[in-house]
């Protein structure tokens, strides 16, 4: 595996786990939800116009994917070179091993707080994109 | 025999001079007083019917509302997969009276959001509505906070669509209020039919609550979508209700005057220009009653107003308007939202356009968005479930934010406890609010009261034989030297076996007046309980049991002068008591010497801005003096 590859599938996998705090509706949710949540108001605004507060919402979620997905970039970038040089024979394992252990770990344990879900506060990885 | 006669032909003409005009059929009520009693209630309801308590989880309908009234416990939000509710709550007192109050706007698309099939039902608003409430929550109320909202999309041509829809849930609350309303002769329990119009123009609060006396209503709910502005309001009640002749009355109660931004007491008309008498006397009479305080905060007086009154600072919401929490605003709070600036504005009017348009009563409600009408214990309190910083999508660290509050209770001072005898009252302003307690007290104006007449035992009777009650205008003075002498009593919230009441502190009465075109106001004590004052242990919330389980006195007001217009209303005050916050950092085993027990969300309950420590109090209805043209 190259660590391009590596820095794109952690990066992805980042994005995917990685618990990002919100400045809207005190929500604790991965970057791809922040994504998701400004698509759904991006087609409000188109579906219905940029009434109220739709245009500034999609705007603040936007700024926070942007700025997540650029912290979240560098870090797996730091987090490749790491592991390559750490164990170069088993980098590609090294790699996949984490992005299990993340996966895994975000869909065990409670790391999100989900105020936007209609029965409760779905707290785990699957729960947040049911 | 003859002595007899003499004492009943007196009693008879003590009674209140007009007893009320039934306009429905229903049984007497066997308890029936002439000279009137204190009805608890709650006219500020909301249930899943409104889009906002909806959307924040709540399930509960009317019906499930009114029970809880009744004394029914009901389920609480967030519920699990199954269906099962994190908590039940229940009233330790049942209400005499409420009214199920749920917003006019938004009532058909919250209908067609939550019911597969009809139209609208899979359009994307709604689809957003369904899957990510909160999101849904701001996006749609944020547009009908705008100054000419509009409605979506899928409303169709002229809204038909989601006017139709609304049809539904307004028959729903109608048969609700039938089903709930006790018209045996016990008179158990009274419902009002009525709905909330929620105007919010740039987010500035005019909410009204309309109340219908009886089961006559508009057809329609009025909405602030197609009639934004409290003038076209007043002209749908006119022409739908009150010009029905079909038997229809009504009032509107604004509420939240305290975020108003200065638009719910205005003094121009919706072309601009400055009211008349014609326009102050349309008001008056459609609104004689202002929610004093709610959840959202006391709309009485401001802490920085013409009395520098030491207990304005009593909850007061932070923000100029509702959205200024969620948004972190800091823009001042403007001049005449307190309902204590307005009555004086009032009398200013009232001698520059010969009418008063803000010739209102006060009464104290909670604003619930749980369905759960009168649960205003400080003690148990769930928080309130509306608005993005007030939700109950999980159960929060603590139950509300702690600029919010549970609310009060509106009292009315009626015969019986059926409709007509409650909406006269309302009418008439023989109510007043508290913040929650049960306190009780009365307040007669006249001119000739003795001295002696708290320690008489026909005290209520010669109040009325000598005067008017809370809400009534002074009758003419019987001498050029006079000056008006009022009876003012109090007594404290009984409570329960468990938890009794706390004592009164103090009566006091507000003065407002006119001098040269300019209004003044003061706060006069005139009655305070023996003994060192009352005290609360925070740790425990005991309180040491100073303070008086009644006051009263004949209090003559020592600045009288007879050409000044002039209102009064009294505030009975009770001894320190604990908030809920403090209440709920109790419970949580919080202690601010120990920084692990202050876990995440729990900071309110070492941080000194926030209240721990209240006075709960009621507000009276004011009584008017006008000076003879």
């Amino acid at each position: 595996m190259s660590r391009k590859t590596a820095t794109m599938l952690l990066w992805i996998t980042a994005l995917l786990v990685v618990p990002a705090p919100t400045l809207l509706f005190g929500a604790v949710i991965p970057t791809l939800r922040i994504v998701e949540l400004a698509g759904v108001v991006l087609i409000t605004i188109l579906v219905e116009g940029a009434h109220g507060v739709a245009l500034s919402l999609f705007l603040g979620l936007l700024a926070h994917a942007a700025l997540y997905a650029g912290l979240l970039w560098v870090a797996a970038r730091l987090l490749a070179r790491f592991l390559e040089r750490t164990a170069p024979n088993a980098f590609g394992g090294l790699t996949a091993g984490v992005v299990a252990i993340a996966v895994v770990g975000a869909s065990v344990l409670p790391l999100y707080d989900t105020p936007f879900h209609a029965t409760d506060p779905h707290a785990r990885l699957l729960q947040v994109y049911r | 025999m003859i002595r007899a006669l003499v004492l009943i032909a007196a009693l008879l003409l003590a009674v209140p001079a007009a007893a009320f005009e039934r306009t429905e059929r229903r049984e007497p009520c066997s308890d029936s007083d002439p000279l009137r009693q204190p009805f608890f209630g709650d006219t500020h309801v909301h249930t899943s019917l409104s889009f906002d308590a909806a959307g924040q989880g709540t399930r509960a309908g009317p019906r499930e509302a009114y029970a809880f009234a009744r004394g029914t416990p009901l389920p609480l939000q967030p519920y699990d997969s199954d269906g099962t509710p994190s908590e039940h709550i229940r009233l330790r007192r049942p209400l005499d009276f409420a009214m199920i109050s749920d917003h006019s706007d938004l009532l058909g698309e919250t209908r067609i959001c939550k019911t597969p099939g009809m139209e609208g039902y899979d359009s994307w608003v709604c689809t957003v509505f369904r899957r990510w409430p909160l999101l849904g929550y701001a996006l749609i109320n944020s547009r009908y906070g705008m100054e000419h909202p509009t409605r979506m999309s899928f409303c169709g041509e002229d809204a038909r669509i989601c006017l139709d829809a609304a049809q539904g849930p307004w028959q729903s609350i109608q048969d609700a209020a039938e089903e709930a309303y006790d018209r045996t002769s016990t008179c158990s329990f009274t419902s009002f039919v009525g709905y909330e119009w929620t105007g919010m123009p740039g987010m500035a609060n005019i909410h009204r609550n309309v109340v219908f006396r009886n089961e006559h209503v508009q057809e329609r709910p009025t909405t602030f979508t197609e009639n934004p502005t409290a003038e076209q309001l007043w002209s749908k009640l006119e022409t739908e209700c009150l010009d029905a002749d079909d038997g229809c009355d009504v009032i509107a109660i604004p509420h939240n005057s305290n975020v108003s931004k200065g638009m719910m007491f205005r003094i121009e008309n919706d072309a601009g220009e400055p009211i008349d008498g014609r326009d102050a006397e349309r008001r008056a009479k459609l609104e004689t009653l202002v929610e004093v305080t709610q959840h959202k905060g006391d709309s009485e007086c401001r802490p920085d107003g013409l009395s520098r009154d030491e207990l304005c600072g009593y909850e007061k919401y932070p923000y100029a308007d509702m959205a200024g929490e969620a948004y972190g605003s800091t823009e001042p709070i403007p001049a005449r939202v307190h309902a204590r600036e307005a009555l004086a504005e009032g009398l200013v009017q009232h001698v520059a356009i010969g009418a008063n348009p803000f010739k209102f009563g006060l009464i104290g409600s909670t604003d619930t968005h749980f369905a759960a009408p009168g649960l205003v214990d400080e003690e148990d309190f769930p928080g309130h479930a509306a608005g993005q910083v007030s939700r109950r999508m999980k159960i929060p660290a603590l139950p509300d934010s702690p600029h919010f509050n549970p609310g009060g209770l509106a009292v009315l001072w009626a015969e019986e406890n059926s409709r007509d005898a409650l909406f006269e009252a309302m009418r008439r302003r023989e109510a007043y609010g508290t913040s929650g307690p049960r306190i009780v007290t009365r307040f007669f104006g006249g001119w000739g009261y003795p001295g002696d007449l708290c320690s008489a035992s026909d005290m209520v009777a010669r109040g009325y034989a000598g005067g008017v009650p809370m809400g009534g205008d002074l009758p003419a003075a019987t001498s050029t030297e006079a000056a008006p002498r009022f009876l003012v009593a109090g007594w404290q919230d009984a409570g329960t076996p468990k938890r009794p009441g706390t004592p009164l502190e103090r009566l006091q009465v507000v003065k407002a007046w006119v001098e040269d075109g300019v209004a003044h106001e003061r706060v006069y004590d005139v009655a305070r309980a023996d003994g060192p004052a009352g005290t609360v242990d925070r740790a425990t919330c005991a309180i040491d049991g100073g303070g008086a389980p009644s006051l009263c006195t004949v209090w003559e007001d020592p600045a009288f002068e007879p050409d000044q217009h002039a209102m009064y209303y009294v505030r009975v005050v009770e001894s320190p008591s604990c908030r809920w916050l403090q209440f709920a950092c109790n419970e949580r085993g919080v202690d601010c010497d120990d920084a692990s027990t202050v876990t995440e969300g729990l900071e309110p309950c070492c941080d000194d801005e926030a209240a721990k420590v209240l006075q709960e109090r009621a507000w009276t209805s004011p009584i008017w003096y006008t000076p003879p043209s």
